[in-house]
């Protein structure tokens, strides 16, 4: 955004600069050009006054005196020329050269004013030239020429160029200086808002974000922002509010229910107490079930106070409480994992998801079975295996298993207590720190779950 | 033994004076909090923390701060901070409806028990084959030889060796054992068997009755 903002006043500002600078230059230039060929031709006319008596022969002036004087004041050459082309001073001599081939001194002589540009190969560039014919009663006696190399006068306009550049460069550093800070203060209260949603998002509803004084969209945008934060905030008190509600009104019924029946015990005769017995064992998984779903809902709304948590340190200490169990089942339980693997989660949290997934691998293993618990750092994440040789999941199933009260097939052993909201609540509190859980199938048979937790640098 | 039931709720209250009553106790029932405080003292105080007229806590600070009764809260909330903060206010124990007579009457004696630890009529130590339990010093020995368990082990044997031979249900060594209300898999008490019966080194002391629960054998 900030750059959006400075790319976009630098290019405007070079736009005008370029707009306003460029015609000046070359306005510059050209009247250059002209000035310097109204001095030239100026001085020509001076010249031919000083040395046309001479030039008849009736004067005895110093030419080469003249020329030479001219060309140390001004730096163009300057030659006096004979009715004949010949040279009678030249301010940069060249021996016995005749001038009568140059189409100005021709034109001079001729009796016509010569100015103009053109490539000279004597010099091996582009010069300016101005030939006056020295004249008196109709009777041309010779030329007076004047010559500068072009790089005379683009030496001026170079350096004007150069100016104008300079100017330009300033402007542009001003403009970005100031539009720099125009554009951090414009992007101050999104920058804000930014961080009031990122920390909403992560679970913090209390976070407002500020109302910045001045331009009105940002003003408006923060005030949305905090409607819609109480909003949300209500919302969850609601729902937390309701959570706690239904567990008491569920509860006290139940209860009210279970002493009851067990009131009933002493006064049935013995052929009634399969089905009291029953009855209790129904009312005490009803209250498994409200136990559970308030678990999930708390799971759903759960905050996330992440600690540096060594995975490898939980996933060994949850292999020596599960191994005697697996060893009287007649399944290997596995653990590779190397060395220290710190992650950001929950503290406790971790212990919860490897019990619920070994409790499931474990169930799905035949005797004889192998469950694998591996992981390793991948990237910015911890990422765990745990694997078994059960019979697997079809991809419809793995896709429907953290739904809540799905219930895939018996586990091995037939036993068959939950209500099918272990995983639900495992990915909920794995959402929760940022981490995240998948099903795939392993290879051969068996399932293979993925789990993922924010990695971290500090031990 | 003289129990307090503070209990706004006739349809919990009616049952469970009842059946504590079926239990041995001898019990006076209060509705409301400021009742509660204006009772003659009793051996052991059941409080509800929904109350008409004062918050179940301030009752139990109160009861607290002018003697050491035993307290046992029992409550429809699950949270951990309710729990906290009634353990912190001076309660002795936090239970959670809804429970059975048989874990509510467990926690009874277990809470007595702490309070009074001199108290005649603890149990001796209980004997079944080579191995010995002794509630009071919460100590394990098998052959003579001290077994060390976790207090979650050691809760789940002493439970079994309440009635050695009878099957105890998985649903009520959950209750009993476990925080009420704990809610993960239950395979979690599998698991704990399964290092009961390692660190014991006998693993047929402790019978699987499939799909039902748990026995400790009663050696012949």
């Amino acid at each position: 955004m900030t750059r959006r903002l400075l790319l976009s006043y630098l290019s405007l500002t070079a736009f005008v600069l370029l707009v306003l600078e460029v015609p000046l230059g070359v306005t510059f230039a050209r009247s250059e050009r002209r000035q310097l060929i109204e001095r030239v031709r100026h001085d020509a006319f001076a010249l031919v006054l000083l040395s046309e008596e001479t030039v008849e022969g009736t004067g005895r002036a110093d030419l080469p005196g003249l020329v030479a004087g001219y060309q140390r004041t001004t730096g163009g050459r300057a030659t006096i020329i004979d009715a004949r082309g010949g040279s009678l001073a030249d301010s940069t001599p060249s021996a016995g050269e005749s001038f009568a081939n140059r189409p100005e001194i021709q034109a001079a002589l001729a009796g016509r004013e010569a100015v103009g540009w053109r490539y000279s190969r004597t010099l091996g560039q582009r010069l300016l030239y101005v030939a006056v014919p020295v004249a008196s009663g109709g009777r041309v006696h010779g030329a007076v020429r004047i010559t500068y190399p072009s790089s005379f006068v683009e030496r001026r306009i170079r350096r004007t160029w150069l100016l104008l550049g300079g100017i330009g460069a300033v402007v542009l550093a001003t403009v970005f200086l100031i539009s720099f800070w125009l554009a951090r203060s414009v992007t101050r209260p999104l920058r804000e808002l930014e961080a009031a949603a990122a920390s909403v998002g992560r679970g913090q509803l209390a976070t407002r974000a500020r109302v910045p004084p001045g331009p009105r969209e940002p003003r408006a945008l923060a005030i949305a922002f905090n409607e819609m934060a109480v909003r949300l905030e209500s919302l969850v008190d609601a729902q937390q509010r309701f959570v706690a509600d239904a567990s008491h009104q569920l509860r006290t019924p139940l209860a009210a229910l279970r002493l009851r029946l067990e009131n009933l015990n002493p006064e049935l005769p013995q052929s009634a107490r399969d089905d009291l017995d029953g009855a209790i064992a129904e009312s005490w998984r009803l209250s498994r079930l409200v136990d559970g779903l308030l678990a999930l809902a708390r799971a759903e709304q759960a905050g996330s106070t992440p600690g540096v948590v060594d995975v490898a340190g939980v996933v060994s200490e949850r292999h020596a409480a599960w191994s005697d169990l697996a060893e009287e089942r007649g399944v290997r339980l596995e653990v590779a994992l190397r060395g220290q693997l710190p992650a950001l989660v929950t503290p406790g949290r971790l212990d919860q998801v490897l019990d619920n997934l070994l409790a499931n691998a474990l169930d799905a293993s035949p005797p004889g079975g192998r469950v694998a618990v591996t992981g390793a750092r991948s990237g910015d994440l911890v990422q765990l295996h745990v694997t078994d040789e059960g019979p697997g999941l079809s991809a419809e199933e793995r896709d429907r298993a953290f739904d809540r009260f799905w219930q895939g097939a018996t586990g091995h052993d037939g036993h068959r207590g939950g209500f099918g909201l272990g995983l639900a609540i495992v990915r909920q509190l794995l959402i929760a720190d940022g981490g995240s859980i998948e099903l795939r199938p392993a290879t051969g048979a068996g399932l293979d779950v993925v789990v993922r937790v924010r990695a971290t640098d500090l031990v | 033994m003289e129990v307090l039931l503070v209990e706004d709720d006739d349809t919990i209250a009616v049952p469970l004076v009842k059946g504590l009553e079926r239990e041995g106790f001898t019990v006076a029932r209060v509705a409301g909090g400021s009742d509660a405080l204006a009772a003659p003292a009793a051996d052991l105080v059941l409080l509800d923390l929904v109350l008409p007229d004062l918050d179940g806590y301030e009752v139990c600070r109160r009861l607290r701060a002018r003697s050491d009764v035993p307290i046992i809260v029992i409550s429809a909330r699950s949270e951990e901070v309710d729990r906290v903060v009634g353990l912190e206010i001076g309660a002795d124990d936090y239970l959670v409806k809804p429970f059975g007579f048989r874990e509510l009457v467990a926690r009874i004696h277990a809470v007595t028990r702490r309070r009074q630890p001199s108290r005649t009529g603890d149990p001796d130590p209980v004997r079944i084959g080579p191995l010995e339990l002794d509630r009071r010093t919460r100590r394990v020995r098998m052959d003579g030889e001290e077994v060390a368990l976790t207090a979650k082990e050691f809760d789940l044997l002493a439970l079994l060796a309440e009635d050695p031979g009878a099957v105890c249900t998985r649903q009520a060594i959950l209750e009993a054992v476990w925080d009420a209300h704990w809610y993960g898999p239950t395979k979690t008490l599998d698991v704990h068997v399964a290092s009961l019966r390692r660190k014991l080194g006998d693993p047929t002391m402790i019978e699987t009755v499939r799909g039902v629960g748990f026995r400790l054998c009663d050696p012949p």
